[in-house]
């Protein structure tokens, strides 16, 4: 182990010491982030509710919104900023794994969305090509995006990319890629469905990566003692263990919650398609 | 700046293409039924029935059209599911919402009257 959980840096501040391996996340942190990774669903069944399209197009829905929730918290859990704010090198790969496991979790959400909706319905086929509406040309870019940023950032020193040009890159199309995922679900406009949940939608989109920007700010402002909301001594703080294992397992039962949540609030509604119920036949089995 | 140059003329030919793309687009099958709609004025939705935009079926004009051509997804989309989704809402017997299969299919009763 390091001495540096200790050690001082150069500017005087003190850092929050950790425990080398851990990293710790002050508790009202953590449920911003939640919070985060929920409200496009709680938006979902508050009024006016979108009615029901059958179990496997609103879970397809549901893994969609999910993976919207995560994409927004990635910039929340972004070590580069919180390096200023506690936290050892070893302490800050805990923060580095929960970024990307959050981000494995968002393309395997994304990959679901797009494939399950193809498998159950294949007139969705006609929402991937480039005569797709815009809301739909969006989401394939924000996908795409998604995908050059995950390739990028796990192969970076491989592709022999210079961190600072990497990292404007990186925050570029993270940018552009939560700005076209917002896009795709406001323009479609089925869920988030008034003027209301829509304003509150874009800055649920717009808040965690200001406060992130806000943030990195503020450090060169102020330097990093000065952000005391962060320091651990004066509340409860959660640990987070540097291992892969840890982030994975907390990815899987934000998995196991956004089921039960999607079966007990999101989707039931009491039937209101009436009783016309679809009946998928042909002209001739039809009665 | 060339990079800039070139995403402008990349990015004005996607736009062409696009555009081509949809007027080319083959129209996909809609299984619609004036039985289920028997409750609707017609000119709610024959709308060329008393403005001037002229007599023909209602895909076929929105499809050639010039005006609309590059509008028929959006419109119809539209128009179709935004009552399905009212009527939903009220709890009455509704269409179909987002699914697609359940109107682009073919076959149901409208074949058997009019083709
Ligand atoms: C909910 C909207 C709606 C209402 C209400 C409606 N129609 Fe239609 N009508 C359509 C659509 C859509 C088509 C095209 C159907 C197709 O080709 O599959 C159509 C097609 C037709 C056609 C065939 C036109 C052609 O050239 O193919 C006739 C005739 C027609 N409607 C008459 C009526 C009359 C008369 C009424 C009123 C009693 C009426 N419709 C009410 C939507 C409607
Ligand atoms: C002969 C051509 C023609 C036929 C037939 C036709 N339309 Fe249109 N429609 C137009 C044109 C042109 C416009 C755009 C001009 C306008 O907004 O009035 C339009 C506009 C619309 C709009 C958008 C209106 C708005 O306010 O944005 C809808 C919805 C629509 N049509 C539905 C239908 C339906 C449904 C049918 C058949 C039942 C039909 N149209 C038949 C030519 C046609
Ligand atoms: C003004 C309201 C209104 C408009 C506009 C309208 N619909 Fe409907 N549609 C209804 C209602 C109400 C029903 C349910 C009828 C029932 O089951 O009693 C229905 C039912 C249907 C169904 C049958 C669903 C089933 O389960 O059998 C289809 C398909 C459908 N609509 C397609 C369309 C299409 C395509 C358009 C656009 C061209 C359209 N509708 C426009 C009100 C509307
Ligand atoms: C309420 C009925 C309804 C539903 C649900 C619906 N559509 Fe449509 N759609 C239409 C009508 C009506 C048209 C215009 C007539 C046509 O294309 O035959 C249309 C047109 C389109 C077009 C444009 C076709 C062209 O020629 O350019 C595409 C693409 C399309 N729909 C895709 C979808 C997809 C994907 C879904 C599911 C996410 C979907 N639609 C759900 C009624 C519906």
């Amino acid at each position: 182990m390091t001495t540096e959980s200790t050690a001082r840096p150069s500017d005087g501040s003190v850092r929050t010491p950790s425990v080398p391996g851990e990293y710790q996340l002050p508790v009202h942190f953590g449920v911003v982030v939640l919070c985060t990774i929920t409200l496009p669903l709680v938006l979902w069944f508050i009024y006016p509710k979108a009615p029901q399209n059958g179990w496997g197009w609103d879970l397809l829905m549901g893994t969609g919104m999910l993976g919207a929730g995560m994409m927004l918290a990635l910039p929340l859990v972004a070590p580069r900023v919180w390096v200023y704010y506690g936290g050892d090198a070893q302490a800050l790969r805990s923060l580095l794994n929960l970024h990307r496991d959050v981000n494995y979790a968002v393309l395997v959400l994304v990959l679901i969305h797009i494939v399950g909706l193809v498998v159950i319905d294949r007139t969705t086929i006609e929402y991937l090509k480039l005569s797709a509406p815009l809301s739909m040309l969006a989401a394939t870019v924000a996908s795409l995006l998604l995908l050059v940023i995950t390739l990028t950032s796990r192969y970076r020193t491989a592709l022999r990319l210079r961190y600072p040009s990497w990292h404007a890159w990186h925050v570029g199309m993270s940018v552009l890629a939560m700005t076209f995922m917002a896009f795709h679900i406001v323009d479609a406009g089925y869920y988030v469905n008034s003027p209301v949940k829509k304003a509150v939608f874009i800055v649920l989109v717009a808040g965690p990566s200001l406060v992130t920007f806000g943030l990195s700010r503020w450090h060169r402002k102020f330097g990093s003692a000065t952000w005391r909301g962060l320091d651990s001594r004066s509340q409860p703080v959660l640990q987070l263990p540097a291992t892969r294992g840890f982030s994975v397992r907390l990815v899987v039962l934000l998995g196991v919650f956004w089921l039960l949540w999607m079966i007990c609030f999101s989707i039931p509604d009491g039937g209101s398609r009436g009783d016309a119920q679809v009946t998928l036949c042909r002209a001739s089995e039809c009665e | 700046m060339r990079i800039v140059l070139v995403i402008t003329l990349i990015a004005i030919s996607v736009i062409g293409y696009r555009a081509t793309m949809i007027r080319n687009a083959a129209l996909l099958p809609v299984a619609f039924e004036h039985l289920d709609h028997s409750d609707e004025a017609c000119i709610t939705c024959h709308h060329n029935y008393i403005d001037d935009t002229g007599y023909d079926s209602c895909y076929s004009c929105h499809k050639h059209d010039p005006t609309v051509a590059l509008e028929i997804e959006s419109m119809f989309h539209d128009f179709c599911r935004t009552c399905h989704i009212e009527k939903a809402q009220l709890g009455e017997a509704s269409g179909p919402l987002r699914v697609c299969a359940e109107c682009h299919h073919e076959g149901g009763r409208r074949s058997q009257n009019l083709n």
